[in-house]
């Protein structure tokens, strides 16, 4: 067996062995997340998102206007689920151990997969929920729900990778929080929130093109697509690319931490 | 005996019980002044922290909702009411971050256990933990609020009443604090970080008027309208617009919210004491089965 075949080996056997690692942590708290985040978080911003806000915010018959800022509300339990799964990342111990003793990409792949695997359901489980309790507008064909299941896990993929980062960099929760209220907000507002991208440049061209620039952006779009599909938003595969270059690239920025910060050897 | 300083040995090395209760009486309003010269110091070395992050949070309430809800398509009367509601928005998530650090403050530091065994009241001491809840709440709110009152200006009422708006936010301030901190003694060192959000804070966020004002529910849907009166955090915000926005009738009236608000805040007050003794200050909870048999 050669180095390189060596090193893939080492990868492929520790990935897995930390993603069923995860797996088993993420059960013991299951029953707890999915009273919090699939029972009770859909439902409410169901009410608030599907039925409130259409009435209050556009009048009668414009569920199409709130599924949109519903959409990409979805930013904010991706964002609150990952920032639960990094905050776990500083109190785990054995991270440094998995990172001296295995092989870094095979632990960030294992940990961000795992994570993903575990926030995606939650996610899904909004949207269904938003559908069926409260009429939400929602992309008919089969394709849709598959596309959105697709870009959730993108998107849990990309915020996995943004929260590790973060947390290996900061390693402090007053700092975390500091940087959540200037940098993640931000970017959370021009990744498309509250509003997609063609509402953004017709508004104010100049955060428009700036916010194109922006990583959670090609998640609100790529679900904005799946969930009401048109011409203004990103096609799938636009925004696919998109969410998948911007994951790669914290992933290698989270490699250089990890390195940096925890294999001391 | 050692020859310590009596500041930092408060009652260990007195000799006779009397002169013991005239030391203790001496040193409880020291200790006081004490606990909450700490939480200003601590508050002085984060509001410029505070300021930063909440000029940047109204700064994109700011853009929301005078550019691009508007250019979705909301009413622009709308504006000054959502802007006011969403204030109390970042209220309730700054209470929750300031909560997360009052959390490792008493169970991961436990340095309440500690400020416990001081010859403190207890009052004293929930009021050093309620200033430095409230002080940073209160210093985002008032961030917001005048930059975004400033900003927005046109869409308010040319009425406004500051004073009375300003108060509002205090009372908002008073209220979150209060209800954080009831919390906080209520559960346990788990379900603070892990469940509060879910249950509790979002609940009473998503139906406490940050979003919607009440009349314009009551509207849509009677039912849904009555279930939200039952929220505390929808007198605050109803309160807040009653100065902030035209149309005055339209809102709960501000007699009504200050009583509601005091009566609900008095009620935290005595949970917070009762389950403080409870948890925290075994000398007092000892002292009282002691007068009880």
């Amino acid at each position: 067996m050669t180095s390189f075949d060596y090193k893939i080996s080492r990868f492929f056997t520790i990935s897995r062995l930390i993603f069923w690692r995860q797996m088993k942590v993420y059960q013991k708290g299951l029953g707890t997340m999915v009273i919090n985040y699939l029972i009770l978080w859909p439902l409410l911003s169901s009410l608030r998102g599907s039925y409130l806000a259409p009435l209050m915010y556009f009048g009668p018959g414009s569920g199409k206007k709130a599924t949109i800022i519903l959409t990409g509300n979805i930013l904010f339990q991706l964002m609150i689920l990952s920032t639960h799964q990094a905050m776990d990342l500083i109190r785990d111990d054995v991270l440094s151990y998995h990172v001296i003793g295995g092989s870094i990409w095979g632990v960030i792949i294992g940990r961000t997969c795992a994570a993903s695997c575990f926030i995606t359901p939650f996610c899904v489980g909004t949207v269904l929920i938003s559908k069926y309790f409260f009429g939400m507008y929602f992309g008919p064909s089969a394709l849709g729900m598959l596309a959105i299941t697709g870009f959730i896990f993108l998107g849990a993929l990309l915020f996995m990778s943004v929260s590790y980062a973060l947390a290996l960099y900061l390693y402090d929760f007053m700092k975390v929080s500091a940087y959540w209220m200037r940098v993640y907000m931000p970017l959370l507002f021009l990744g498309g929130l509250w509003n997609p991208l063609f509402i953004m440049k017709k508004a104010i061209p100049s955060i428009g093109y700036f916010s194109v620039a922006t990583p959670f952006l090609y998640v609100t779009e790529g679900i904005r697509q799946a969930v009401i599909s048109g011409p203004e938003y990103f096609s799938l595969m636009r925004a696919g690319v998109g969410v998948i270059g911007w994951a790669i690239f914290f992933q290698i920025i989270l490699s250089y931490l990890m390195k940096k910060n925890l294999d001391t050897i | 005996m050692l020859n310590l300083p009596l500041s930092n040995t408060p009652h260990i090395y007195i000799s006779s019980n009397t002169s013991r209760v005239h030391h203790l009486v001496s040193i409880v309003p020291e200790q006081t002044k004490a606990l909450f010269e700490r939480q200003v110091y601590l508050f002085r070395r984060i509001i410029g922290d505070i300021i930063k992050s909440g000029l940047v949070l109204v700064g994109l309430q700011v853009i929301l909702f005078r550019y691009f809800l508007p250019a979705l398509g909301m009413h622009e009367n709308l504006i000054a009411e959502v802007f006011v509601g969403d204030i109390f928005g970042l209220g309730f998530l700054f209470a929750f971050k300031q909560g997360v650090v009052m959390h490792n403050d008493i169970y991961k530091h436990h340095l309440l256990a500690y400020y416990a065994s001081l010859p403190a009241r207890s009052s004293a001491l929930i009021g050093a933990y309620l200033i430095a809840m409230g002080l940073p709440v209160l210093t985002l709110l008032l961030t917001s609020g005048i930059f975004g009152g400033l900003f927005l200006a046109p869409y308010f009422t040319p009425q406004i009443s500051w004073i009375g708006g300003l108060f509002f936010l205090g009372l908002g301030t008073l209220f979150l604090s209060m209800l954080v901190l009831t919390i906080l003694f209520l559960t346990s060192e788990g379900f603070f970080l892990r469940g509060i959000w879910p249950r509790i804070l979002s609940p009473l966020f998503i139906t406490g008027g940050i979003f919607f004002s009440w009349h314009r529910i009551n509207a849509a849907n009677p039912d849904i309208a009555r279930f939200f009166l039952l929220n505390p955090a929808l007198y605050m915000t109803e309160g807040a617009k009653y100065f902030f926005c035209a149309n005055k009738q339209n809102f709960i009236s501000p007699l009504i919210a200050i009583a509601v608000l005091l009566s609900i805040s008095a009620i935290f007050y005595f949970m917070i004491d009762r389950f403080y003794e409870q948890k925290f200050d075994f000398v007092r909870r000892t002292e009282r089965k002691g007068r009880k048999s």
